[in-house]
């Protein structure tokens, strides 16, 4: 159950850092910090795979009708959550950012 | 605007109600039971009704709209009667 | 209609929103609250705080709770008992008045059978929920009808938003809460919207399919021919869906009722284990009576159909129902939407969704607001007035007056009577001139009512959760330490609702005229300083980093 959650939030935030605009916010600066195509296409995959495998695990974990509710529920909210991180405490999210551009980009740190 | 509005919402009502109608009469020729074929019908008549204001409030044309809903309405009246 | 697809749709979506709205937020509003309805109705009812470690406890109801049940109902033609769950931990028992028509409910202590201290109340589960689906309207099921014309508009509107918003994607998280009103309600009002979509979706049309029986009675005639009219249609439909066994009064009197925890076992043994939480005596006393046993669902979605009627005196089965696939799957639908199961966690994740759609229809009444202001108050059109008064009314409006429901609860003395009205109707009165006079004084208070509404709504919660302690003395330290999660929980919301109103209410009253807008009302040229900050604030305001 705690698995499918912090996937979910993982997922999503995945997602929202593959956005340059939302980089430029985690990180404060102007400079233009986007994601390669192809790290931002990998690390939005990677996000949407985390969302979706949130679902066999509420289903796991709850039977087939609470873990489908459950499932849809839980993306709704860490969408939520993950948005008004953004907007009030991005700065929280820099070491996910860093960890995600590690991942997925194939070249030394360019984030500040 | 008054006329688009009752068009829509009154008229596309009254194709909708017309096609649930067809629906429940239809589905039981195919085994399903009496009930359950209302609920299908009904259930698939609230999609139908959004598709058909979506419709309804875009369509240009006020005539166009009155009288694609009156034929169709008296279509899905036809095939009730048909089917019972 | 308009030129493109997607004017037509930004039309549509402005006009059902302005339409609809108000009605949309009160049926949000109380939907949410619904959730924990009967949480409310242990904090309006005080006799029945219970602790929640009873329900746990097996319940005997052969003994004190029905003799007691046989004792109330005297003369009555049926009366029913709900067993206790988690949430409810006494027993309700209902029965018909046969001179007013209306059902009378007590609730019972689970183990001594004893009548438990009664508020006459409506509550959570007889006002704020029903509110939700009928609005209370009972005069030729128009409520149901505007209920139903009001999902169709939420549909309507969650598809012709998505339709007319454009950048879907790239604005998926994007909220700037610090830009001027118009933009940060607007992507408040996205974010909400985007976001919540599944919820707010599945939410409307799971509401509609609940009233597959009522919305269409064109189709029983059609599945039906054989019935006389549409009535009896909708009965024979009723009968073959969801069930139903009736028997004659045989007008003599009969033998004593049997055992009703036999009964429960034989329902066990039917339904594999199942249990029935809901049992109802029909005819009781008379030889024709028989009992009708219903199936939990606490422990799942789908809210089953599974019923059993048994003879009253000798237990003979009678006979049994279980739903047919289709309407199984109805009820599933249904099941998500009504929440009767135990899930904590869900429930908690429906009532914070059930928020961010009030929300989202604040932020769009908002939004409208603002982006006509200046239009309207430049050509002399009413329609802001008109609407602001009626957003205000909706959205703190009938927050406030809710809490004053509360607060006459609170107040009302237990047998009080007035002018022929009983006490529940009495606190609905107190709802509903509430809620008037908040359309009355945003009538009057034009855009200055949002703050000071907002800052009612915050003295009235806190007024509440006084109330509470003063009427009961379950203040929320005790509530708190005795398990008593609903009070407690109850308590504590009213405290949240408050702070975060207040909050709202400083920050709205914070918003003072820019010295731009300032100057160019007193119709003099800003100082040159004045207009260059301005230049390069609003420049500044198009970068990313901008808060």
């Amino acid at each position: 159950m705690l698995a499918a959650c912090l996937l979910a939030l993982l997922g999503f935030a995945f997602l929202a850092l593959s956005q340059e605009r939302h980089l430029e916010r985690v990180f404060e600066s102007n400079r233009p910090l986007a994601l390669t195509q192809l790290a931002q296409l990998a690390q939005r995959a990677t996000g949407f795979i985390a969302i979706g495998l949130a679902l066999p695990l509420c289903i796991v974990g709850e039977g087939a009708g609470f873990g489908c509710l459950l499932w849809v529920m839980l993306t709704v909210a860490a969408a939520m959550v993950t948005a008004l991180t953004l907007t009030w405490r991005p700065n929280c999210l820099r070491p996910l950012a860093r960890a995600a551009h590690l991942l997925f980009s194939f070249r030394p740190s360019q984030l500040p | 605007m008054v006329l688009r509005v009752l068009g829509a919402i009154g008229g596309g009502y009254a194709f909708t109600a017309a096609a649930v109608a067809a629906a429940s009469a239809a589905l039981p020729l195919v085994g399903m039971s009496r009930s359950d074929a209302v609920v299908l019908a009904a259930t698939l008549g609230f999609v139908l009704y959004l598709l058909v204001l979506l419709w309804a409030f875009s369509v240009r044309g006020l005539v166009r709209l009155w009288v694609t809903l009156a034929g169709a309405t008296l279509l899905a009246t036809g095939l009730t009667f048909l089917a019972n | 209609m308009e030129p493109t697809f997607r004017k037509s749709m930004a039309w549509l979506h402005t006009w059902a929103g302005v339409v609809m709205g108000s009605v949309l937020f009160a049926m949000f509003w109380m939907g949410t609250l619904s959730v924990f309805d009967r949480e409310i109705d242990r904090w309006m009812n005080p006799g029945t705080r219970l602790s929640a470690t009873l329900a746990g406890q097996p319940v005997k109801l052969d003994g004190p709770i029905t003799d007691t049940a046989m004792r109330l109902a005297q003369g009555s033609s049926q009366w029913f008992i709900r067993l206790p769950s988690e949430r409810t931990p006494a027993v309700e028992l209902r029965w018909r008045n046969e001179a007013s028509k209306t059902f009378e409910r007590r609730y019972l202590h689970p183990q001594t059978g004893a009548v438990l201290t009664h508020t006459d109340t409506l509550a959570g589960t007889g006002f704020i929920f029903p509110f939700h689906f009928n609005l209370h309207i009972k005069w030729k099921d128009l409520g149901y009808w505007l209920v139903g014309l009001a999902g169709m508009a939420m549909l309507v509107l969650v598809v012709s938003g998505v339709v007319i918003h454009r950048k879907i994607f790239v604005d998926f998280f994007l909220f700037r809460p610090r830009k001027h009103t118009q933009r940060a309600s607007l992507d408040l009002h996205n974010l909400t919207g985007v976001l919540g979509m599944p919820f707010h979706f599945v939410m409307a049309l799971s509401g509609l399919i609940i009233f597959v029986g009522i919305y269409w009675p064109s189709s029983y005639s059609a599945a039906y021919p054989e019935a006389k009219d549409v009535p009896a249609a909708r009965q024979a439909f009723n009968k073959d869906g969801y069930g139903q066994y009736r028997r004659a009064k045989a007008g003599e009197p009969g033998a004593a009722l049997a055992s009703l925890d036999a009964m429960r076992a034989q329902a066990r043994q039917q339904w594999q284990g199942g249990e029935a939480n809901f049992i109802r005596v029909w005819q009781p006393g008379d030889k024709a009576s028989y009992v009708e046993l219903r199936r939990s669902y606490e422990d799942t979605v789908t809210m089953n159909l599974d019923q059993l009627y048994l003879d009253a005196t000798s237990g003979q089965h009678l006979y049994s129902f279980t739903s047919a696939p289709v309407m199984t799957v109805q009820r599933f639908i249904s099941g998500l939407h009504f929440i009767q199961f135990e899930h904590w966690l869900l429930r908690w994740l429906y009532f914070l969704a059930g928020l961010s759609g009030c929300i989202l229809m604040a932020t769009g009444f908002i939004f409208w607001l603002e982006s006509r202001r200046a239009s309207h108050a430049k050509k002399g059109l009413h329609g802001v007035r008109v609407v602001e008064a009626l957003s205000v009314a909706s959205v703190p409006g009938i927050m406030a007056a809710t809490c004053v429901f509360f607060i006459a609860n609170r107040l009302l003395p237990l047998d009080a009577v007035l002018g022929g009205y009983d006490r529940a109707t009495l606190e609905m009165w107190a709802f509903y001139l509430a809620w008037l006079a908040a359309l009355a004084h945003a009538g009057w208070r034009g855009r200055a009512a949002w703050r000071e509404q907002t800052a009612a709504l915050a003295v009235l919660a806190v007024l509440a959760v006084a109330l509470n302690w003063v009427t009961t003395g379950q203040h929320l330290i005790h509530t708190l330490a005795g398990g008593l999660w609903a009070v407690a929980g109850m308590d504590l919301m009213l405290l949240g609702a408050a702070a975060i109103a207040a909050v709202t209410a400083r920050h709205l009253g914070r918003k003072v005229a820019s010295p731009l807008r300032a100057a160019a009302q007193a119709k003099t040229a800003p100082l040159p300083e004045l207009a260059a900050a301005q230049q390069t604030a609003k420049g500044a305001g198009n970068s990313p980093r901008a808060a």
